[in-house]
């Protein structure tokens, strides 16, 4: 099993000044479906990334709980595999240890971790580079490892935390593209964050708007599947004006103030 | 596989192969490129010594120097005394790695240790290194031992401190991705921790070497009977001055081969080329 629920979440932190708190989260519920493709969009700043990491169990909510397959988060998990924004692709690992590591950290053996692993690589289109350190990668190709390397201890879930923001656009499409063959190939339940609605519309089964920080959710679109995958279809303006406004009027106070 | 080679950016070349040619450019050849103003000084040199304004035994002239470093390099002494000074450094070396790399590990691991250790340590810190001669003396006597506690004190810092602040400041986001990947508490310090703070320990590792090697010297002229320090020492009292000077020669050359050799071979076969050199 493995849906997630989110009961009651919320979040806050103490103030720079270390004076009392804030709300960075509000009180939030969110029920995912096994297999879905769940995006959540949001302004900088919105809790999306704080959401995130309490799903994977980085962080503790302040209020309520969120269950993974009826059993409640309390620390990461290998069935929940996560995709860094930043890579954090190991740099003193090859590709096939990266995408390795987390099988042997099961006590997987060498030789059967190894060959898992090239399955993987192989899946996101990168044999070949078994023996490569990630450092002589390109951006689009250490991502890849990574979702690899996430990928190899068969998780039911992925997270990903903005995962091809620092990526050019024609990169970023084909990843995009990549990931959600990997989804249809791998059946994983995936909750991708990312705070742009065109990518949002590229991969979402459903896309969950938050709103500017205290994060709540503001807008929560169901995408019609199959969809075309193109944002700029003309069956998709609609919805991506609906996003557009909702994301617009999250920021619109910010930019009339200056 | 399309796709990802539309991305390889450089990928091929591969490992450098370390042959005696290259090593002698990179570390004989190439920095001779430079060495104009070196030569310039040893003329100077040589024309203020052959001026006679001062002295021989104050200021022998270069070619001196360079008859007596072929001298004593044909008797032996000077081969012997390298060896021996190597040996206690290699030594006093070991000893300090043995006890800083483990210590500063566990000053950025633990809390529980650092705060109770942490200002011992910067109390004995300033302490310099030739300070410690005259208790070393008085416990050990003239000798061995004395240098090597010398050596241990004034070279374990560097090491010690580097360590530290490597495990304190690795990046987050890889503790993180350890944990997504149910790593265990000894595979996480194993195979992340400490690959990711090797930055860190190696230029510390170098900068301990260094001190070992300098502080040996000193300690010699101090606290021994044998070695390149109570060489140039013991020249000194002959009042052999180009003696005392193609020994300190010596000491430099021997320093920075040894170091640069050494340490230049770690980091290419680790950090740089795993793009992590700091």
């Amino acid at each position: 099993m493995a849906d997630i629920i989110i009961k009651n979440v919320s979040k806050s932190f103490p103030k720079p000044d270390g004076k009392g708190t804030f709300l960075a989260l509000s009180p939030t519920d969110i029920e995912v479906r096994e297999g879905e493709f769940l995006c959540i969009l949001g302004p900088s700043g919105c809790g999306k990334t704080t959401l995130l990491n309490i799903i994977a169990g980085f962080e503790k909510p302040t209020t309520g709980e969120v269950l993974v397959g009826g059993k409640p988060v309390k620390k990461p998990g290998q069935e929940r595999g996560y995709v860094f924004q930043e890579y954090a692709l190991f740099p003193w690992m090859t590709v096939a240890e990266n995408a390795a590591f987390g099988l042997r950290n099961l006590g997987v053996g060498v030789t059967e971790a190894n060959a898992k692993a090239a399955e993987y690589l192989k899946l996101v289109g990168l044999s070949g580079f078994e023996a490569s350190y990630p450092n002589r990668l390109s951006g689009g190709m250490k991502q890849r490892v990574a979702i690899a390397r996430a990928l190899a201890p068969e998780p039911d879930i992925l997270l990903l935390d903005e995962p091809f923001a620092a990526l050019d656009a024609q990169t970023r499409y084909l990843m995009q593209i990549e990931l959600l063959r990997i989804q249809r190939e791998a059946k994983k339940t995936m909750v991708l964050i990312t705070h742009s609605l065109e990518e949002a519309i590229v991969l979402a089964d459903r896309v969950i708007v938050l709103s500017a920080r205290p994060g709540r959710i503001k807008l929560i679109e169901e995408i019609d599947h199959p969809h075309t995958r193109n944002p700029n279809d003309p069956s998709m303006t609609e919805l991506r004006y609906r996003l557009f406004q909702a994301i617009a009027d999250e920021i619109a106070p910010v930019g009339a103030a200056a | 596989m399309s796709l990802a080679s539309l991305e390889t950016r450089r990928t091929e070349g591969g490992p450098v192969k370390d042959t005696a040619l290259k090593l002698f450019l990179q570390f004989i050849a190439r920095p001779l490129r430079h060495l104009w103003l070196l030569a310039a000084i040893v003329i100077a040199w040589h024309l203020v010594a052959t001026s006679k304004i001062y002295p021989p035994f104050l200021l022998p002239s270069p070619e001196a120097v360079v008859i007596s470093l072929i001298e004593m390099t044909q008797s032996g002494y000077l081969i012997q005394n390298i060896g021996i000074s190597l040996g206690r450094q290699m030594t006093g070396f070991a000893l300090s790695v043995a006890f800083a790399l483990p210590v500063g590990v566990l000053l950025g691991y633990s809390k529980t240790f650092r705060e109770p250790v942490q200002p011992i340590l910067q109390l004995l810190y300033p302490i310099p290194g030739l300070a410690w001669v005259p208790l070393a003396i008085l416990w050990f006597g003239i000798g061995v031992e004395s240098i090597i506690f010398v050596i241990f004190f004034s070279s374990i810092w560097p090491l010690l401190f580097n360590t530290q602040a490597g495990i304190t400041s690795i990046n987050p986001v890889y503790r993180r991705a350890a944990l997504a990947l149910g790593t265990s508490q000894w595979r996480t310090f194993t195979r992340v921790i400490i690959p990711a703070a090797l930055p860190f320990i190696i230029a510390g590792l170098r900068l301990t070497y260094g001190t070992s090697w300098r502080v040996i010297v000193g300690a010699e002229i101090l606290s021994a009977r044998s070695g390149l320090g109570f060489m140039i020492d013991n020249a000194r009292g002959l009042l052999r001055g180009e003696e005392v000077i193609a020994g300190m020669i010596t000491i430099a050359i021997i320093g920075y081969l040894f170091e640069k050799i050494a340490f230049d071979l770690i980091e290419r076969a680790t950090i740089k080329k795993w793009g992590m050199s700091l």
